[in-house]
């Protein structure tokens, strides 16, 4: 009998702690959005929600920035930028979820996919949001932007604007280009480059004669050279590319397996000449090589100002550059980097209006891309330097709007944005600009054909090249590619027809 | 072969300790790969690969991550915080219930296992949960949410029912006898006799949540409220995601210069797992001197 | 009995009939569970409701319960692959190889820590080799490509060197790699694992040691006659729980220490990574959803029936 009451106070000391343990948690919460002491007439608060470094100064800026958002257009900006390495995670749960935001960054390929998004109903169709809100975007952005970002007719996002065209071309350093007497500004194709580097091969033991912008992207960068030449892109990506030749008028879609089994055997022969880094298969991350100088030359997109910035990435040396493919605008260039309004916003009236001063007010633009002058960067002599550890320096024009009307940050090129908008102008455009695949209705070879993609990469290096293409070409047969190029040129054909091409 | 089978059976505990001195020297190299890499210049890593010292001394990985030691301490007390509170709480529910589970008496022994294990398999995946911590329970950057979903662990469970179930039955019986209850049986034999299990849990708890990134990615978004390993796993994946976007090329403009140094993975891997490190010694106090039951019966 | 507390389980035991049956212990020991079931309940139950999306085409805007239902569409891609037995068998071997050498080695480790009499080197052994599992598998990946290398740099391939042997190029050669992943993955989990062995055997009465030692029993005896079987149920139970798992390989192993090389696919491509692989582009909800679906099936049908097969042969260790 006695020790009846310890039981009951057994009891209450659990209840006790079961309380001390749920209770408070609930209330750890965090005020971060009480807007309750808006005086918030007007002002309508656009969640905007974009990839990049973490600013620890953003509070500050976003003060000022606010301000003059509010004074011109009755808006404030709730700005959050994720981790590039977290960004596809969280944006996925947040848009999954249908947790309430108004306006986030999309991607043709990177993050945050554009088409698997509208195809799951994540983003707003703007057509008539833009003209009933914000008009002024059709006169700041070129037309073709708005066609390239249409999927089934309608504009799912708006494009930010930058470099739309590729021109494949090599970089190389002025101090080797120098030292064995190498004739550069005469190269025409990949074969004139071969002097250069049997001399890095033979004499630089510590160089690689060439790279890329990322080891892994090498053999890629190096088929779509090649291919760009005689055939438009149409669809997929990669080794899984669909292609219609130059000039064929009856648009008939492949994936041209010969011609690309020519170029990567080629991309091959550079291995065995040993002008590719050994290890090429393993390298996932030659960064630290490139950030050092360590290849003597690079494939890349030869660009006005291209010189200077490789100068900055690739361990301060100087550069020259020469283009082997004219400039060319893919059909969805212009996909690389867009805004969104999710179709979750309460108020997307206001989100279209903010994507539409990120594109038209210079002064918010710049604010919101390096700060506060004087306070996170000076002004020299018309150039931005930015001033270490003050907290804020975004400089990820592109990730926000349009990008030509960034100032230029020091070591950029004076005129580099009027030079870049003139190519961008005048270069041969894709006939399909604007023809956007939907892969849903075969999303099942799709999953299948990225499989077998990836493990049927640098197949050039390897001594049995022949065999393993053609398993390679087997198993994209077997995971459905026939079926799926049936799709591309029915969905293609439907699009020409639309169009008046056909 | 038949002399050293001989020396085996003289000298057991030399042959326990070669073995594990092998053992332990496999751990421990590759750890000092580690540690050595961390202290490594960026471009003298790439060039002369891992080395047991450092081929070119240099710091500044530790430099940065230290740049702000404020933000990195913050995060040290979050997880600690955390950590703690989780495996005080999971601690106390999981013995419950394991206790529960392992009774002979328990009618509903059988359903209620399977009713816990089932949670091992099936999961709905990650966007039911995130609907129902922040449209539901309006958890995000809480501590609640770090916490109270971790508290039990159907695999932690089971480890804390088995051990129970080996205790002997008599000791149960006579306390019944003696006209004790299952909440007195519980907190006075039970409990005290299952120490090491329950720093082994206390421990496997601790570590678990201690590396726990997952959680601080979906639902903190508040600097000062990181997890430490999340800190960790963002530099992981912005090199992946940096690397994914320079093999897109066209118009995506990242900087390779922005890719995170393998020397900064590295540091930041010794900073993350140095404190459990030492931390360990204390759980070990509990198990290594382990409880016998029939001391506690004498 | 006329306490108060007794009166309390007094009255909620006519709500709990059917698990009580007018049974005072048993309403005291659902209470004891009952904040787990709750905890389990919340976390775990009701976001199980999420399995339905594997049969639905996901549509944000209308959320998970009004989007329209796909049938077996999401299932096709994995069935349909040329690559799915493939996968399904790397999956499978390795992960038998994984339960088979951990069980073993960790109750070895366990055991020769319980032997040893040194307090300290038990600490020392056991802080050692515990370091591994603190390192992520991208760290873990890092350190195998600096240790297997192709070429002069690697650390193997020098130690191969010195000994006037010929360089290696592991990752050209798929034959290599279930044995350099089984190393690494018993290296990354053994110490760990081995804890929980070492702690059940602090429960074992030493008066059965004594009582070994007056019949004259050897150290090899004493192993098989006192300490396996008191281990018994526990790798039962462990074992049974990994088999539930057995479909689903450990992603950060398989994707970080290969480095994700095509070549060595044919022994390292396993469900995860390929799911991984194939829907990286498309990132669809419903397809991965479809995936994790079929694993935990497979998972729970096995579970099912070697827990009935244990359940027969003894009937203690089963798992439910």
């Amino acid at each position: 009998m006695s020790k009846h009451p310890k039981h009951s106070w057994r009891i209450s000391l659990m209840a006790g702690l079961l309380a001390v343990l749920m209770l408070p948690m609930g209330c750890g919460q965090s005020g971060g959005s009480s807007s309750g002491s808006e005086p918030s007439e007007e002002v309508t608060t656009v969640r905007w929600i974009t990839a990049g470094t973490p600013q620890t100064g953003m509070d500050a800026v976003l003060e000022e920035v606010n301000k003059l958002l509010a004074e011109r257009y009755g808006l404030k900006l709730q700005l959050e930028i994720y981790d590039y390495g977290s960004y596809d995670e969280k944006m996925n749960m947040i848009i999954s979820s249908g947790e309430e935001f108004d306006v986030c960054f999309t991607t043709q390929s990177w993050l945050n996919k554009y088409q698997p998004n509208v195809s799951r109903g994540a983003f707003l169709a703007l057509d008539d949001l833009i003209d009933e809100n914000a008009p002024g975007l059709r006169e700041v952005l070129p037309e073709f932007l708005f066609e390239q970002a249409r999927v089934d007719g309608a504009i799912y996002a708006v494009p930010n604007y930058q470099i739309c065209y590729d021109s494949f071309g090599f970089m190389m350093r002025k101090d080797l280009v120098e030292k064995y007497n190498f004739d550069w500004e005469n190269v025409k194709t990949v074969e004139d480059m071969y002097p250069f580097w049997d001399a890095i091969r033979d004499n630089e033991p510590d160089l690689y004669p060439v790279g890329d912008l990322s080891i892994q992207a090498f053999e890629d960068d190096f088929v779509a050279m090649c291919m760009i030449q005689d055939y438009y892109t149409v669809a997929g990506s990669g080794a899984s590319s669909f292609y219609i030749k130059k000039g064929d008028d009856s648009y008939t879609v492949d994936w041209f397996p010969d011609v690309v089994k020519e170029y990567r055997a080629k991309f091959g022969e550079l291995y065995d000449k040993g002008y590719i880094r050994s290890d090429i298969i393993t390298m996932q991350d030659d960064s630290a090589d490139i950030t050092a100088g360590k290849y003597a030359s690079r494939l890349g997109i030869i660009k006005p100002g291209g010189e200077a910035e490789q100068k900055q990435l690739a361990g301060g040396y100087d550069y020259v550059q020469v283009a082997l493919t004219e400039p060319f605008v893919n059909a969805l260039a212009s996909r690389a980097a867009m805004n969104a309004v999710s179709s979750s916003s309460k108020h997307p009236e206001a989100a279209i209006r903010m994507i539409d001063v990120m594109n038209s007010d210079k002064e918010i633009f710049n604010m919101l891309n390096f700060g506060i002058e004087g306070v996170n960067y000076t002004m020299e002599n018309g150039f931005v330097k930015e001033i270490p550890d003050s907290g804020y320096f975004f400089n990820s024009g592109w990730a926000l709007g349009n990008q030509f009307n960034a100032y230029l940050v020091e070591g950029q090129q004076e005129g580099v944005w009027e030079e870049t908008m003139e190519i961008n102008n005048n270069a041969e455009v894709s006939p399909i600009s604007g023809f956007s695949f939907n892969e849903e209705a075969v999303s099942t070879e799709m999953a299948q054909m990225s499989s077998v993609t990836s493990e049927y990469k640098f197949l050039g290096v390897y001594d049995d090249f022949e065999t393993r293409f053609e398993e390679f070409r087997t198993k994209m047969e077997q995971a459905g590619v026939e079926k799926y190029k049936a799709e591309v040129q029915s969905q293609l054909d439907a699009w020409l027809t639309a169009n008046g091409k056909k | 072969m038949n002399a050293a089978m001989n020396n085996i059976k003289k000298h057991p505990q030399y042959t326990i300790n070669i073995i594990s001195l092998i053992y332990s020297a496999l751990c421990l190299l590759p750890f000092l790969l580690v540690l050595s890499a961390s202290f490594t210049n960026e471009h003298a890593l790439s060039a002369n690969g891992f080395r047991l010292l450092p081929s070119e001394f240099d710091l500044t990985a530790y430099e940065y991550i230290f740049k702000s030691p404020e933000k990195i301490l913050r995060s040290y007390g979050v997880t600690i915080f955390v950590t703690a509170a989780t495996v005080a709480g999971g601690l106390l529910f999981m013995s419950m219930i394991g206790y529960t589970l392992a009774r002979t008496n328990c009618r509903f022994a059988r359903p209620l296992s399977f009713y816990v294990f089932f949670t091992l398999l099936f999961s709905g995946g990650m966007v039911p949960s995130y609907i129902l911590m922040t449209q539901v329970l309006d958890w995000k950057n809480t501590y609640a949410v770090m916490i109270v979903p971790s508290l039990v662990y159907a695999f932690h469970v089971i480890m804390i029912r088995t051990f129970f179930q080996k205790l002997p039955p008599a000791l149960f019986e006579s306390a019944k006898i003696d006209g004790a209850n299952e909440f007195l049986i519980f907190f006075r034999i039970a409990l005290p006799l299952s120490v090491p299990v329950l720093t082994t849990v206390a421990f496997f708890t601790a570590m678990s949540k201690w590396n726990d990134w997952q959680t601080g990615l979906l639902y903190i978004t508040q600097e000062d409220m990181e997890p430490l390993q999340y800190m960790l796993y963002r530099i992981e994946q912005n090199i992946q995601s940096l690397l994914t976007a320079l093999s897109q090329g066209g118009g995506i403009t990242v900087d390779v210069r922005d890719i995170p140094g393998q020397n900064l993975l590295m540091a930041m891997a010794v900073v993350a797992a140095g404190p459990m490190l030492v931390v360990f010694p204390f759980f070990q106090k509990y198990f290594i001197s382990g409880l016998t039951v029939g001391a506690v019966k004498g | 009995m006329a306490t108060i507390a007794s009166a309390g389980a007094k009255k909620k035991k006519s709500c709990l009939k059917k698990f009580c049956n007018r049974n005072i212990d048993n309403v005291q020991l659902f209470l004891l569970a009952l904040p787990a079931i709750i905890l389990l309940f919340v976390f775990c139950y009701i976001p199980m409701g999420g399995i339905i999306l594997a049969f639905k085409k996901f549509r944000v805007d209308l959320g998970i319960f009004e989007s329209p239902w796909a049938g077996l569409k999401n299932f096709e891609f994995f069935f349909t692959s040329s690559d799915a037995w493939r996968v399904v068998r790397n999956t499978l071997g390795m992960n038998f190889l994984f339960i088979l050498f951990t069980t073993v080695f960790s109750v070895l480790f366990a055991v020769m820590m319980f032997r040893l009499r040194s307090r300290r080197l038990v600490k020392t052994y056991q802080t050692v080799t515990l370091m591994p599992s603190f390192l992520s598998w991208v760290v873990v990946g890092y350190m195998v490509y600096a240790l297997l290398m192709p070429g002069p740099m690697g650390l193997i391939n020098q130690v191969i060197m010195f000994f006037g042997g010929e360089p290696v190029d592991w990752y050209s050669q798929p034959g290599y790699w279930p044995i350099i992943l089984l190393i690494v993955k018993l290296w990354h989990g053994v110490g760990y694992n081995s804890l929980f062995y070492y702690a059940s055997l602090m429960g074992i009465d030493k008066e059965f040691f004594e009582a070994a030692q007056l019949d004259g029993a050897t150290k090899a005896q004493e192993f098989r006659y006192i300490i396996l079987p008191f281990l018994k149920p526990i790798i039962i139970v462990m074992t049974l729980l990994n088999i539930g798992n057995i479909f689903r390989a450990d992603f950060g192993l398989f994707f970080n220490v290969p480095r994700n090389v095509g070549v060595l696919y044919p022994t390292t491509d396993v469900i995860d990574t390929y799911v991984y692989r194939a829907l990286t582009q498309l990132g669809d909800v419903g397809m991965s959803a479809a995936v994790g679906l079929v694993q935990s099936v497979v998972g729970f049908v096995l579970i099912l029936v070697t827990n009935l097969v244990v359940r027969k042969i003894d009937p203690e260790s089963a798992l439910f």
